[in-house]
């Protein structure tokens, strides 16, 4: 994974002592909370429901064994115990005093780690495919190019104080694991039929709302024109892009109000306004970020696999977890797990100190020191050897992470919703729970099959509710909760908001209401096929009529 | 008739406060002190003003509340977990 350079250790250094001093500025009064609200934001400092709550980049989503146990050392030094991972790869405290902050933050640079850019109008933490550098189908890792990303978003001079947040996410699969079409920019690396690579740019996805699919603006960009094509586009945005409504703030308002063609056409005349030798990314430099990035070697692990089969055979949990939560690795001996955070009955996202710590140990035993962290809010083991399965397993069956329901419909992804968060109008985590505890057994996970149900607490969508082949919001009306059900969303390579079904259900319904849209697709699908294509056979009106009847009402 | 409790977050900690019947900022809502008037409204305000520009709190607001058997507690949903945490474990 990426280490430091002598440049990014001065530079968040320098950052820290500078944010440790606008905190005393603070304090002492020298500083009004309106000069300090702003400085406190562009550090990930958030003021939530119950205490300062501070966002941590994990860029990429890519960990080291040491990086997550400073997350834990802080979770239990200056928090109660436990964080949160976000569905941008990030991760948050919730209980966090402001004097501890810069403490905090200096015991983060110690190991490369920092909150810049966690929040505010400007480019965000950039996230990417979770299985990037493992994973059999992609064309090259797309890590090394979200570094170069963040290293030129960085503090930007002219992007800033953009009309608005800015969300980039990049991949090289062919199958898209980080839902590149509902972001600002979604960004997939492929090789054109001469075996060059290049980056097809998909714009102006996004969820809020106002939800919208990205639109392709261009299909193929050379390599060397990263970043003067990303320029080109921010440039256009920060020009256009409405600050007038914070509402019609994003860059999808602006491709939605000004179209493709004539956006593509702007920043194409924007592109060829540069200077050609301005901003070329040339191989030195691509190389040089590669080097940044320790590989690992991994051996042949081929002759004691043998093992890894009979103990699938002989222990049906462990079987059933590998069927589930294990992937195939681009390397044969070893394999992709997926830690699941979605116990039955859990917060979607929370891991406690604990846990943590024996996460970190994990990878370092058995993942070549290396973690990650997906959207859907899981962490991941990147290089397990298949002969090491059965001991990763039954560690985490002790610790409480073995649940078994990676893409099922346990596997929820949820925002921390009126429980936490000083924007959210109702709770997504009691409706995650109830959900989960309703289709607890294993029997009815594999009756369902593949399922993505999301829940947000809010307009904001920070649970992802619109791409959730079932999508839940929370919404406040006349003092009480209730929650939108949608249908049909999907973030992956066949993008789709998800449609509303009807009148909201109050919060003792809504798992009912649920339930019987689980049962109308068991009823209607052909053999094997999954909910979101049995719904995209067979359209809204029989889970409409099932869960309204003929009143259409809730 | 209204009833409302002056709340606010603390500056260090980021907790919640409610302004309480010994004029004091408190962790505590039953100890909160409920007006029922517009003029002890202005007369509080003033107070939390002074509070902020001393960097005693922040973000200082009037919630709804009502009285059930002596027991203060929100009208909306977002203040009583404000005031009792979260509802999940």
């Amino acid at each position: 994974m990426y280490r430091y350079d002598e440049f990014d250790k001065a530079f968040v250094s320098a950052r820290v002592a500078e944010f440790s001093d606008q905190v005393k500025r603070r304090i002492s009064g020298e500083m009004t909370e309106e000069e300090f609200m702003p400085l406190r934001l562009r550090n990930g400092v958030y003021l939530q429901l119950h205490a300062y709550m501070l966002r941590v980049a994990i860029p990429y989503g890519t960990l080291s064994s040491d990086q997550m146990r400073k997350l834990s050392d802080i979770a239990i030094s200056y928090d109660r115990g436990y964080a949160h991972f976000t569905t941008r790869q990030n991760i948050q405290f919730n209980w966090l005093g402001l004097n501890d902050i810069p403490k905090i933050l200096s015991e983060l640079a110690e190991v490369e780690m920092h909150a810049i850019q966690t929040s505010g109008n400007c480019i965000r933490n950039i996230t990417s495919d979770p299985f990037a550098g493992v994973a059999a189908d992609e064309s090259v890792d797309p890590r090394p190019y979200a570094e170069i990303l963040r290293q030129w978003s960085l503090l930007h001079p002219e992007f800033s104080y953009l009309p608005r947040k800015f969300k980039f996410s990049i991949t090289a699969s062919k199958s898209d694991r980080a839902a590149i079409q509902v972001h600002d920019i979604g960004i997939q690396i492929k090789r054109d039929l001469s075996g060059e690579l290049g980056f097809s740019f998909y714009i102006g996805g996004g969820q809020g709302r106002t939800p919208m699919v990205a639109k392709l603006l261009c299909d193929f960009v050379p390599i060397e024109d990263l970043l003067r094509y990303v320029t080109a586009v921010m440039r256009i945005y920060n020009l256009y892009g409405r600050r007038d409504n914070k509402y019609k703030a994003r860059i999808k308002i602006l491709v939605h109000e000004t179209g493709i063609k004539e956006l593509r056409e702007g920043i194409e005349r924007e592109l060829s306004s540069l200077r050609k030798e301005d901003l070329v990314l040339s191989r030195e430099d691509i190389d040089a970020i590669f080097r940044y990035f320790r590989y690992p070697i991994l051996d042949s692990r081929s002759s004691q696999n043998s093992n890894f089969r009979s103990l699938r055979l002989s222990n049906e949990s462990f079987n059933r977890w590998v069927h589930q939560n294990v992937i195939p690795h681009k390397h044969i001996d070893y394999g992709i797990v997926t830690i699941s955070l979605k116990p039955i009955g859990g917060i979607p996202g929370d891991a406690t100190s604990k846990q943590m710590n024996i996460v970190a140990d994990l990878a370092e035993r058995y993942s070549c020191n290396e973690l990650r962290v997906t959207y859907q809010q899981n962490l991941v083991l990147p290089y397990v050897a298949l002969e090491d399965l059965y001991n990763v397993y039954n560690k985490l069956v002790d610790y409480g992470l073995a649940t078994a329901n990676i893409n099922q419909i346990s596997d929820i992804i949820a925002c921390p919703g009126l429980d936490y968060c000083s924007l959210a109008n109702a709770r997504s985590i009691p409706i995650a729970q109830e959900v989960s505890k309703r289709f607890s057994t294993y029997e009815r996970h594999m009756e369902i099959g593949d399922m993505r149900l999301n829940i947000s607490g809010c307009i904001n969508a920070c649970g992802h509710h619109h791409v959730g082949h079932i999508g839940i919001l929370g919404v406040e009306k006349k003092g009480h909760e209730y929650y939108q059900l949608t249908l049909g969303g999907d973030a992956g390579n066949s993008c789709a908001i998800g449609e509303i079904t009807g009148p909201g259900f109050p919060a003792d319904e809504i798992v009912n209401a649920v339930e019987r849209v689980i049962n109308t697709y068991v009823l209607l699908r052909k053999t094997n096929e999954r909910f979101i294509d049995t719904y995209r056979r067979v359209g809204m009106i029989p889970f409409r009529h099932a869960l309204y009847g003929k009143s259409g009402k809730a | 008739m209204f009833m409302k409790v002056l709340t606010a977050n603390c500056l260090l900690t980021g907790h919640p406060l409610w302004y309480s019947s010994d004029r004091t900022w408190k962790e505590d809502m039953k100890k909160a002190l409920a007006v029922t008037s517009s003029e002890e409204c202005s007369y509080l305000t003033r107070i939390a003003e002074k509070a902020v520009a001393n960097n005693e709190i922040i973000g200082a607001l009037w919630i709804d509340v009502r009285d059930s058997n002596g027991i203060l507690s929100a009208l909306r949903l977002r203040e009583r977990i404000r005031a009792c945490g979260p509802t999940v474990v």
